[in-house]
């Protein structure tokens, strides 16, 4: 495989993989949250301000992953070419 | 029940005229453009460059300080923050009207905000500085959904790039895009021409070109844009990080006092406990004691570096999220230009306001749990 291929498949593979962990987080984010709606309706605001405040933890993972796919893409050919490739 | 909430027809016309919109949008953007279809050349939209950068791409030079599109962008948000705060404290009444009462509300909501998270004791000493974090990222964030913001007003630099020497062209760059310094063109004679600015290049000269002095080679031509949302600037980002670690540790100093609060993170006191145990001779309570010791003082390391992460990911998250969000927006445009960007303006409206409360949120959270604990006390 050359390094240009390899380059870009690193890019995709870096957001994709890196963004399925946050995924599944915030979908059981999701469901612990409405499970706890569903029993105690008048907790609400309580419930919601905790939910949000996890889920904006849990994404920044997911933005993590989308920082270092743009520095793998963003790498500039001086770089590149003075690593000989 | 759901209600349409106006006349049949005045929903027809709207229809009609976002139908338009739609089709124009289409046949002027990149679809339209790479489809080929011989649309007419005043429809098309002038496809838009994305600049990914971490810093904003400077300006011009005060004295040294080099200023950059996203600081013009904070102190517009800045001039705008004072603005409304002195137009709001004029002539203040006991019941006020209408600009006073709009900045009540919203300091009062804040207000309340923090209190139910920090309780009534801590809430007003910690409102100035959560207020400030969070009134600032939410009008950074808006502000960069203005039309003038972004690549729409261009402050273009070119650069004409010119043959020193006289010789042969041997080998030309291949690309569009250069950086400062990087290798135009060789001549035969062993010189090279390098990019005295960074951007697009426009070439001249091509392989096999004779060259005399003085020759036009290239120009090459960058066009920053002249505004650019702070909140896309690493540098701010992680300006307000170390601002709000700073003062989350500067609280808890000042509420459990210096050695307490550290005496949390680097809890030795078990470990030397048990070994001094050890030496005494009590042999049989000193292993358990030992390695309650090791287990308190790893997770006090795994605190105290907690505490140093939350540097990072405070900038990061903000400015991963509104980077992705830019680029999402000029994308949306890029695509489909008047019709597809309206449903992620709101997307972005959303996400800018829950990134500012998140930052302040967190920031109050952490703080609330750094002055906690003062008045109990572990054994």
């Amino acid at each position: 495989m050359e390094a240009e291929m390899m380059r870009w498949l690193a890019v995709g593979m870096a957001a994709g993989l890196g963004l399925l962990g946050p995924a599944l987080g915030l979908g059981l984010i999701g469901y612990a949250t409405v499970q706890a709606l569903g029993r105690n309706p008048e907790a609400r605001s309580a419930i919601m301000t905790n939910m949000i405040l996890v889920a904006a933890l849990t994404e920044a993972i997911g933005i993590y992953a989308l920082i270092v796919s743009i520095i793998l893409a963003m790498v500039g050919e001086t770089s590149l070419a003075a690593l000989g490739l | 029940m759901s209600q349409l909430g106006c006349s049949t027809r005045l929903l027809v016309i709207i229809a009609a005229i976002v139908a338009i919109l739609f089709i124009v949008g289409l046949i002027g953007g990149a679809i339209g453009q790479a489809l080929d279809i011989g649309s007419p050349d005043f429809l098309h939209v002038p496809i838009l460059e994305i600049h990914e950068f971490f810093k904003g791409d400077a300006l011009f030079e005060v004295g040294g300080f080099s200023v950059s599109n996203t600081l013009l962008a904070s102190w517009i948000t800045l001039i705008l923050v004072v603005a409304i705060a002195f137009a709001a404290t004029r002539k203040m009444r006991v019941i006020p009207r209408r600009l006073q009462g709009l900045v009540e509300l919203g300091l009062e909501t804040l207000l309340n905000f923090v209190e139910s998270v920090a309780g009534r004791k801590h809430g007003r000493r910690f409102f100035p500085v959560i207020a400030t974090i969070f009134i600032f990222v939410i009008f950074n964030a808006y502000l960069a959904l203005m039309p003038i913001f972004g690549p729409g007003i261009n402050v273009t630099e070119r650069e004409e790039v010119h043959a020193a020497t006289a010789g042969t062209v041997v080998e030309v760059v291949g690309r569009e895009k250069v950086e400062e310094g990087d290798v135009i063109c060789r001549l035969d004679t062993g010189e090279e021409i390098t990019a005295p600015i960074s951007g697009h290049v426009h070439l001249e000269a091509a392989e096999g070109d004779p060259l005399s002095v003085e020759d036009h080679i290239a120009s090459i031509e960058s066009k920053p844009p002249l505004f650019r949302s702070a909140n896309t600037d690493i540098n701010m980002t992680l300006g307000l990080a170390i601002m709000a670690v700073f003062f989350i540790e500067f609280w808890g100093f000042r509420s459990r006092g210096f050695r307490h609060y550290f005496s949390e993170y680097i809890n030795l006191g078990e470990l030397f406990g048990g070994i001094k145990l050890l030496f005494k001779g009590k042999v049989k309570a000193a292993p358990m004691m030992i390695v309650t010791g090791v287990i308190n003082v790893v997770m006090g390391g795994l605190e105290a570096l907690s505490h140093m992460t939350r540097m990072i990911s405070f900038t990061f998250r903000l400015f991963g999220n509104m980077t992705a969000g830019e680029i999402l927006l000029l994308s949306a445009t890029f695509l489909v230009p008047w019709i597809m960007a309206i449903p992620f303006y709101g997307l972005e409206i959303l996400i800018g306001f829950i990134q500012a409360l998140i930052f302040g949120g967190l920031t109050l959270v952490w703080a609330s749990m750094a002055v906690a604990d003062a008045a109990e006390e572990h054994e």
